[in-house]
């Protein structure tokens, strides 16, 4: 499939119809909170992570706006300012889904997977060394994934009903 | 369900923030990682969603122009794709040709989101004979991050028929006859094998003929009867001069009366009856097999009949404009598909292979008796000579020569053999007169006229050779002209 149907950026079709109203409600919310997180430098990280999100799309404002972040905090991460700032990030994640045919059941799905994934995420953190955290939040991911894969084949017929033929022995 | 290259990258660039976490031991990344995953899972469910709810209102078919084709035919086969509403989904839709058919390009549709209908048509060429039912369409979705390929219903079937002779058509006049013989009963008592009568013995009987268990059984002389046993000579004649090449490819006279004569030869080796064969070009006689019984002769008998192919036509396989016939030959020129054409097109004088394959094809054009003129009633002289005036002659021709024609009948007539005569209507075999129905009526008339006169005559019989369909259409437009006049 072509960029032009998502003007290039990394995103579904199927959450392409940006709405103008959900994008300044994206914007504003993220400048927002990174500028009650960090001050006015960190409303400019805020604007740049927008006009990233703009033009490239949802997962590369999130890791930009990350990499910012940990500039930003570089002398040592405030729990609440962060937490400010990661709403910031949560509404870019959650605003192209406006767009959608059903958009409270997919921010509603967003939010859910935000809240399992940060959950195990700030859980392993915590109790964990760094690279055990790592592994186990990747892990979570793609486990997850895994299970919506399996999920797909079946609510979409393509697993084979029949049971291979059993020895009696 | 698989992800593109794009869903890849995202998943990769969360890998990346994670290890990054993990070596500058910065918690703070993970918090992408986290975002990341929880995007790429939403766009996950929102594919299968999406998906679902696409195949739910689409509806793909594929429709071949016909249902029924004849083999080497070339029809289009258009695959259409529709969905109630227009889905945000890029849909693919592949059609499944069958294994034993051709498509010229692929048989495929696209649906770009927002699109509701498409279609797409290629040209696919039957070349084996059979039924052929299409494998099932398959539809590609994708939405840029992730692709499914699922089978959808529709699963029509197309019957090819293969080329040649289709429901033959022998009889008089329009009404259909049966050619085949039963047993030839003599009637008369005397040597053989198959047990009649045991009787008393009475002067004059042989004494050979004395069954001596069932005298010293009855206590009287009895002497035992078998039945005669008969078998009747048939003698095939089967002209395939070039005006037998007239007739779409596969379906030329040739073709009909060969099918008939090898129904013939079947019939004669059921019967046991010494069975013959006269193959007549323009020239005179190219093969010649003397009536004989056996399972040999009747194969080899079979196989000329099958090997046959009309002579005088040119390297193209046309029919040449020296050839003389009472009439022009008419219909379609042949195709260019005979061995000999097919040879010529080798590009002869360098070609070894072309020349290994010489000998074998310039053998069928040889003439074993060549005549000046007249070569049919040359084969039938020939075929009649110091034969057995019981034997059954069966030519197999056209009514192009009708002069030739009558001549042959009286002279086989006059040496004592039955004559059975199986004509191709000219008419019928002629495509492009097919289309004017008066003019083809008048013609089949003529022919009807002939084929009358051939069977008035004593020991003779006519029957047409013809294309069941094709003089169905001819007879109803006889039928209607002549209800139009009585009005």
């Amino acid at each position: 499939m072509s960029d032009a149907a998502t003007g290039g950026r990394i995103e579904s079709t199927l959450v392409t119809e940006r709405s103008s109203w959900s994008t300044a409600v994206g914007t504003i919310a993220l400048v927002a909170a990174f500028g009650a997180a960090a001050g006015p430098s960190g409303v400019g990280a805020g604007v740049a992570t927008a006009l990233l999100w703009y033009g490239f799309g949802t997962p590369s404002a999130i890791a930009v706006g990350h990499v910012l972040l940990l500039v930003l905090f570089s002398g040592g991460v405030d729990p609440i300012a962060l937490a400010t700032a990661e709403v910031g990030l949560l509404a870019v994640l959650a605003a192209p889904l406006l767009g959608t045919r059903a958009p409270l059941r997919a921010v509603a799905g967003t939010l859910l997977a935000v809240a399992v994934l940060g959950g195990i995420g700030l859980l392993a953190a915590v109790s964990l060394p760094p690279w055990q955290a790592a592994a186990v939040t990747v892990g979570a991911v793609g486990l997850a994934s895994y299970g919506l894969y399996r999920y797909g084949l079946v609510s979409l017929g393509l697993v084979d009903d029949d049971t291979p033929p059993t020895t009696d022995e | 369900m698989r992800p593109t290259r794009q869903a890849w990258a995202v998943g990769a660039l969360a890998s990346a923030l994670a290890v990054l976490a993990a070596v500058f031991a910065r918690p703070l990344l993970l918090g992408a990682t986290v975002l990341l995953g929880a995007w790429l899972l939403v766009r996950q469910v929102l594919f299968v969603r999406g998906v679902a709810d696409a195949l739910d209102s689409l509806t793909v078919r594929q429709v071949p122009a016909a249902n029924a084709v004849r083999a080497d035919a070339e029809i289009p086969v258009t695959l259409e794709a529709t969905l109630d509403a227009p889905a945000r989904l890029q849909l693919s839709v592949d059609g499944g040709v069958p294994t034993g058919a051709t498509a010229a390009g692929p048989l495929s549709a696209t649906l770009e989101p927002g699109d509701a209908t498409t279609r797409g048509t290629t040209t696919v060429t039957w070349p084996v004979a059979g039924r052929h039912r299409f494998d099932r369409p398959t539809v590609t979705a994708t939405d840029g991050l992730f692709a499914a390929t699922i089978p959808v219903e529709s699963r029509p079937t197309v019957t090819v028929e293969p080329r040649g002779p289709h429901s033959a058509h022998v009889g008089r006049g329009g009404d259909r006859v049966s050619i085949a013989q039963g047993e030839h009963d003599a009637g008369q008592r005397g040597p053989g094998l198959e047990p009649a009568e045991l009787r008393e013995y009475v002067p004059g009987d042989s004494a050979d003929e004395i069954d001596w268990k069932a005298t010293a059984r009855l206590d009287t002389l009895h002497v035992r009867e078998y039945e005669t046993q008969t078998h009747r000579p048939t003698m095939l004649l089967v002209d395939h001069g070039a005006a037998l090449a007239a007739g779409p490819p596969g379906e030329s006279k040739l073709d009909y009366l060969r099918e008939t004569a090898l129904a013939i030869a079947a019939n004669a080796r059921e019967l046991d009856d010494p069975l013959g064969l006269i193959t007549v070009g323009d020239e005179g006689i190219t093969s010649r097999i003397d009536p004989t019984t056996g399972p040999a002769a009747y194969l080899s008998i079979r196989r000329r009949l099958l090997e046959l192919e009309p002579t005088g036509l040119d390297d193209d396989g046309a029919v040449p404009e020296t050839v003389e016939r009472a009439q022009p030959i008419p219909g379609p020129v042949p195709s260019p598909t005979r061995p000999r054409a097919a040879l010529s097109a080798l590009d002869g004088a360098g070609d070894p292979f072309a020349r290994a394959l010489e000998p074998f094809y310039a053998a069928r054009t040889e003439y074993d008796i060549r005549f000046d003129a007249e070569p049919l009633l040359g084969a039938v002289r020939t075929a009649l000579t110091g034969q057995d005036s019981r034997q059954w002659t069966v030519i197999c021709t056209d009514d192009s020569d009708r002069d030739t024609l009558y001549e042959t009948i009286r002279f086989a007539r006059a040496r004592g053999s039955r004559v059975l005569v199986l004509l191709a209507p000219t008419v019928l075999f002629a495509t492009d007169e097919l289309g004017d129905p008066d003019r083809a009526s008048d013609r089949y008339l003529e022919f009807e006229e002939l084929r009358r006169d051939l069977d008035r005559m004593d020991a003779v019989t006519a029957f047409e050779v013809a294309p069941e369909d094709r003089l169905s259409a001819v007879l109803e437009a006889t039928r209607s002209r002549s209800r139009g006049e009585l009005r």
